[in-house]
């Protein structure tokens, strides 16, 4: 199963996202902050992480190092979601995998989420 | 007497001629005993230039002993250079004698034993006696004198030639010395200056000032360095650093000023010209700290924006995909997605007001429509709405009065309420309680909103009203910065306040004061 973890404080995006991915076939699973998202990952192994940045409690730049910190190698690729104006260069200062800008396209979004979870030999 | 009498006897076999030489000789010691009394050097040749006589004064002044000079030509007192020359001046005084004063208009010297030389003064006096023509030479040793002329004429020097105006006064303010940086300045020639009141060079406003300065002056304290006005011939201003000091006579006795100014007109312009440039740097650094902020507010403000967007844009391509597969079996999905879109749409056109509030007021276009307003009623309308948008979230209490009417406009009120009970839930995450007070005080009407959140950190509290200021920008998603600053305009255009506390066990607390209408 592929399982898609969507962490974003706006409650009708994760409703959206996950909605699509379901219908997609992927499994999601979702996380309202960093700091969820964080207890989430150390529950059940994740093939993707879709990552918004700007969150209350513990915002995408600290759940990234924490994340990383604590997993290391066996770290899920990792897709910032986010509204900034540079969502490319936000996706490199944290080292994502690629990164979907709001508002988004949702051919786009399942294009970018199956790619990074298929991994290139699909893609 | 009887000594002499007796002193007589015991010469009585003497004859004449030794009685004469007797008489001279005591001639002789009484006038050197006169000379030797006088203050001056005084030395007595005959015709043939040969001292008879050299008084104590003499002696000392020339380092001589008497018996040395007796009999010497004058010129062993003349510096060598000289000598040749002296005889013939000697000559020709023999021709013509008379009281004068020797060598007028030069500059005479007189040679000591040791071959040293000194400035002096010297008069002649003829008289005749029996073995002839003697002259007299009153000599006096002017050099301290010429020091303290060269002194003087030194200090002058400098007085003449300072770039400081530098003026003497009476204690009445009559000018009695003007230099020619004094000319410069003032443009007053020291003929004409010298005599007047300095009050010519004063201008009418600083009458009082001097009046001040010479009061200093007579008391015989100094001013310094006194940064003032005064006033040319033609009526210009100068700015003038002065410093003016009392003259007092030997006594001790004040009987002057002297005033010296320094024209600082360079200098005040140099300090006006640098505050200037400060100036500009400064009106430099904050329009470019506006333009930062701007562009900052402008990436908060997309981001902000672009979040209901991606809703609304999302939502807008799922029930598409989901018609066109025919898979939107269940119909509660649709209209809970089509509400979805509609609250979405709602904080987007909020988002937009806020943004077109902002700049209605930087335009000064706010336009309030006035009425009565009854702030209780409003109060807990919005409460109730935000009680069913914010289910689960902190609980709300409202208190006071069930009616309090103001005369304002009911949407703005409106608006700010909503912005200080989303401020509150927004930042309590915890879910604390929050508390709505309404209260009456005499003209005035009170709305406190009360939480017991994250509160403002005590380095940020002076800034929470600002234009695009996030408090807590850093920890916490909080909008564009922009809520505050519109409602406390808002209280403001009705002639009321927006304040903040902090109380001490933490949260915040945001209090609407309004006037109230008392009719209502």
């Amino acid at each position: 199963l592929n399982r898609v973890l969507v962490v974003d404080d706006d409650p009708a995006l994760l409703m959206l996202v996950t909605d699509v991915l379901r219908d997609e076939g992927f499994t999601v699973l979702t996380a309202s902050n960093g700091g969820e998202a964080l207890e989430l990952v150390s529950e059940q192994p994740v093939d993707l992480i879709l990552l918004d940045m700007r969150m209350p409690v513990m915002d995408g730049w600290e759940f990234n190092r924490a994340y990383r910190e604590q997993f290391g190698e066996g770290c899920a690729p990792i897709v910032v979601f986010t509204a900034a104006m540079n969502a490319h260069a936000t996706a490199e200062e944290v080292g994502a995998h690629g990164y979907v800008a709001k508002p988004f396209d949702l051919d786009h979004l399942v294009k970018v989420v199956r790619e990074q979870v298929n991994g290139p030999k699909q893609a | 007497m009887q000594d002499e009498s007796g002193s007589e006897g015991a010469h009585y076999d003497l004859g004449l001629t030794r009685v004469l030489a007797r008489m001279r000789e005591a001639m002789e010691a009484s006038l050197r005993g006169l000379l030797d009394s006088a203050p001056d050097a005084m030395v007595i040749v005959d015709t043939s230039g040969r001292i008879v006589l050299a008084n104590a004064q003499s002696v000392s002044l020339f380092g001589y002993a008497r018996e040395e000079l007796l009999g010497k030509p004058i010129e062993v007192l003349v510096p060598e250079r000289y000598r040749s020359g002296h005889v013939r001046y000697r000559d020709n005084f023999l021709e013509r004698p008379a009281t004068r004063p020797m060598g007028v208009g030069l500059e005479l010297y007189g040679r000591r034993r040791d071959g040293s030389e000194f400035p002096v003064e010297i008069s002649l006096s003829p008289f005749q006696t029996e073995d002839g023509l003697l002259v007299i030479s009153a000599i006096r040793d002017t050099t301290q004198r010429r020091q303290a002329e060269e002194a003087r004429a030194y200090l002058a020097t400098i007085v003449q030639s300072s770039h400081d105006a530098i003026i003497g006064k009476t204690l009445d303010g009559t000018i009695t010395s003007w230099n020619p940086a004094a000319e410069a300045l003032y443009g007053w020639p020291a003929s004409e200056a010298i005599g007047r009141s300095i009050a010519i060079i004063v201008p009418r406003e600083q009458l009082a000032e001097l009046e001040e300065i010479l009061a200093r002056v007579r008391a015989g304290t100094t001013v310094d360095d006194l940064e003032t006005i005064r006033m040319t011939r033609d009526g210009e201003r100068v700015n003038v650093s002065l410093s003016v000091s009392p003259i007092a006579d030997a006594s001790g006795r004040v009987v002057g000023a002297a005033a010296i100014g320094r024209d600082i007109t360079e200098r005040k312009r140099a300090e006006a010209e640098r505050a200037r440039l400060q100036e500009e740097q400064a009106a430099r650094g904050k329009a470019e700290a506006a333009v930062k902020e701007r562009d900052e507010f402008l990436s908060v403000a997309a981001h902000e924006l672009k979040t209901p967007l991606a809703v609304l844009r999302g939502y807008a391509q799922l029930i598409n995909r989901r018609v066109q597969s025919g898979g939107v079996g269940e119909p509660g999905w649709l209209v809970e997605s089509v509400d979805i879109v509609e609250q979405h749409t709602d904080k987007l056109t909020r988002l937009v007001d806020q943004l077109l509030d902002v700049s209605r007021i930087e335009a000064d276009r706010v336009v309030l429509e006035l009425g009565p307003v009854d702030l209780a009623a409003a109060a807990r309308e919005v409460v109730a709405f935000a009680r069913t948008r914010y289910a689960g979230g902190p609980e709300i209490e409202v208190g006071g009065p069930d009616r309090l009417v103001v005369q304002g406009d009911a949407l703005r009120l409106e608006q700010v309420l909503v912005n200080l009970l989303d401020n509150a839930i927004k930042f309590s995450p915890g879910g604390e309680p929050i508390d709505v007070e309404l209260s009456a005080n005499g003209a005035d009407a009170r709305v406190a909103v009360r939480d017991r959140g994250l509160g403002v950190d005590p380095a940020h509290r002076e800034r929470i009203f600002d234009r695009f200021y996030q408090a807590h920008a850093n920890e916490y998603r909080s909008g564009m910065g922009i809520g505050l600053f519109i409602s406390r305009r808002i209280a403001e255009l009705h002639g009321g306040s927006l304040e903040a506390s902090f109380p001490e066990d933490g949260g915040s607390c945001f209090s609407l004061m309004l006037p109230r209408r008392i009719d209502g």
